[in-house]
């Protein structure tokens, strides 16, 4: 389970996040949701020890990412695109990342057939498409075979074909009693993958709960969502 | 206490199995080898004319191998992959330390050839040398983040700056460039340029680690 509580971030005198609070249980899908600006990556990279938060939590089965004794195999994560430098091979990088985890040499081939770039394994990264990037980057992910996944804006870049892809992943990842926390700021994407919702604006979480509770009272999930975050983006112009 | 061990010896090849596909820092290794062998043959006597050159490639390396985590998103990769920072940077010196020593002593090892002169402390002391400054290079490029400034700075500083300060006032043998290169001389003061190098890179290499323990990625 992913528990953020109480987290606040300031950059001097901006406040990035305040008071957020909010789960990701095992067995579902919890869609991170929120313009662009909103806080969804910073919460993130908290949540994966890249940050450190002003006040507040972020724990992963109770412990905070940089204290887990074998984060990969713990935590799958991608951040915006391959995450790879571009004149490394797709191959080279999940060798390093894969060494770096302790994990064996053959799941770099594994996850390569995994996300369809078993052709691609010795071209450079700086060659890949921006879709072919973030397979890259969900390789890195997958390696560890991770009970949970934390992924930002995952669909980014992806052919109609590749988002049906990572859906169906994401889907089977949950069904299995996996984690999975995918953030976007594309509401038909979450639509039609989460059953939980955390919405995120302005730094404050405007809703969080099963997806049906959070669109309660409103026609589509972009009315509920436009409601939910109006008042807080009121305030920041 | 040997997780912790075992934690260094993976972040160490995995940092060496990062370097190896960085096509750039091969070059760097590559090309300081080659310039080795040329310097050598032209001037058997010893390294001390050639290190002035030489040391373009270690500095180099040590840059490059910081700098390629900043120059796109690696770097997010790196932490979330090795997310205790200490054995992280100690695994990153450890590959460079590899490296760097494994390309300086081939690249020194020019003037070992039987029949030529050189003395066996002046070699030894130019690969030294040629691994410090790279080191150097490598915790200067930890603090700024950067592949220009860094390179650009170190290599004005021994290229330029140095030399020039050399002919005007004693005090530049404080210089990390000016001191060490006592390491290669013959006659060189071999204690006092080893002491004041290694307190620079000691001290850049503090200033590095404190930063990228404290700081968000």
């Amino acid at each position: 389970m992913l528990s953020i509580s109480g987290l606040s971030k300031r950059h001097g005198s901006r406040t990035v996040l305040s008071d957020v609070t909010f789960h990701a249980l095992p067995g579902r899908v919890t869609g991170f949701l929120g313009p662009n600006g909103a806080g969804k990556s910073s919460t993130l990279r908290i949540l994966l020890g890249l940050d450190r938060a002003t006040a507040g939590t972020a724990l992963i089965d109770g412990r905070p990412y940089r204290e887990l004794p074998d984060p990969l195999r713990t935590v799958g994560s991608m951040l915006d695109g391959s995450g790879a430098h571009r004149s490394r091979t797709a191959r080279n990088h999940l060798a390093w990342v894969a060494r770096a985890g302790g994990l064996p040499k053959r799941r770099v081939t594994e996850v390569l057939d995994q996300v369809g770039l078993a052709g691609s394994g010795r071209t450079r990264v700086g060659r890949f498409s921006l879709g072919m990037g973030q397979r890259l980057g969900l390789a890195a992910a997958l390696l560890g075979n991770p009970a949970a996944l934390v992924l930002d804006e995952p669909v980014n870049g992806l052919d109609p074909e590749g988002i049906r892809w990572i859906r169906g992943l994401l889907r089977a990842h949950a069904d299995a009693g996996g984690t999975v926390l995918l953030s976007s700021h594309l509401m038909s994407e979450v639509a039609e993958i989460a059953d939980d919702l955390v919405v995120i604006a302005g730094g404050r979480i405007a809703a969080a709960g099963p997806l049906d509770q959070v669109i309660a009272g409103h026609a589509t999930l972009e009315e509920a969502f436009f409601a939910l975050t109006a008042d807080r983006s009121e305030q920041r112009c | 206490m040997t997780a912790r061990r075992h934690r260094l010896r993976r972040a160490t090849t995995a940092e060496l199995i990062k370097l190896r596909g960085l096509p750039a820092a091969l070059a760097a290794m590559l090309a300081t080898v080659v310039a080795g062998a040329l310097f050598a043959a032209a001037d058997p006597a010893g390294p001390a004319q050639a290190v002035p050159f030489l040391q373009i490639g270690p500095i180099v390396l040590g840059v490059l191998v910081v700098a390629a985590e900043y120059s796109g998103r690696q770097i997010a990769t790196t932490l979330i992959a090795m997310p205790r920072r200490l054995v992280l940077l100690a695994g990153k010196a450890g590959a460079y330390l590899i490296a760097a020593t494994a390309t300086s002593v081939i690249t020194i090892g020019g003037w070992l050839v039987p029949g030529r002169p050189a003395g066996r402390w002046t070699v030894i002391g130019a690969a030294a040398y040629l691994v410090l400054m790279g080191l150097l290079a490598l915790g200067l490029t930890v603090l700024l983040r950067s592949l220009v400034l860094p390179l650009a700075g170190l290599l004005t500083l021994v290229l330029v700056v140095s030399p020039l300060l050399a002919g005007y006032t004693e005090h530049a043998r404080w210089l990390p460039d000016q001191a060490g290169r006592a390491l290669s001389q013959p006659h060189g003061d071999f204690t006092t340029g080893a002491a004041i190098l290694l307190a620079w890179t000691a001290s850049v290499a503090a200033a590095g680690t404190v930063a990228f323990l404290s700081r968000d990625a």
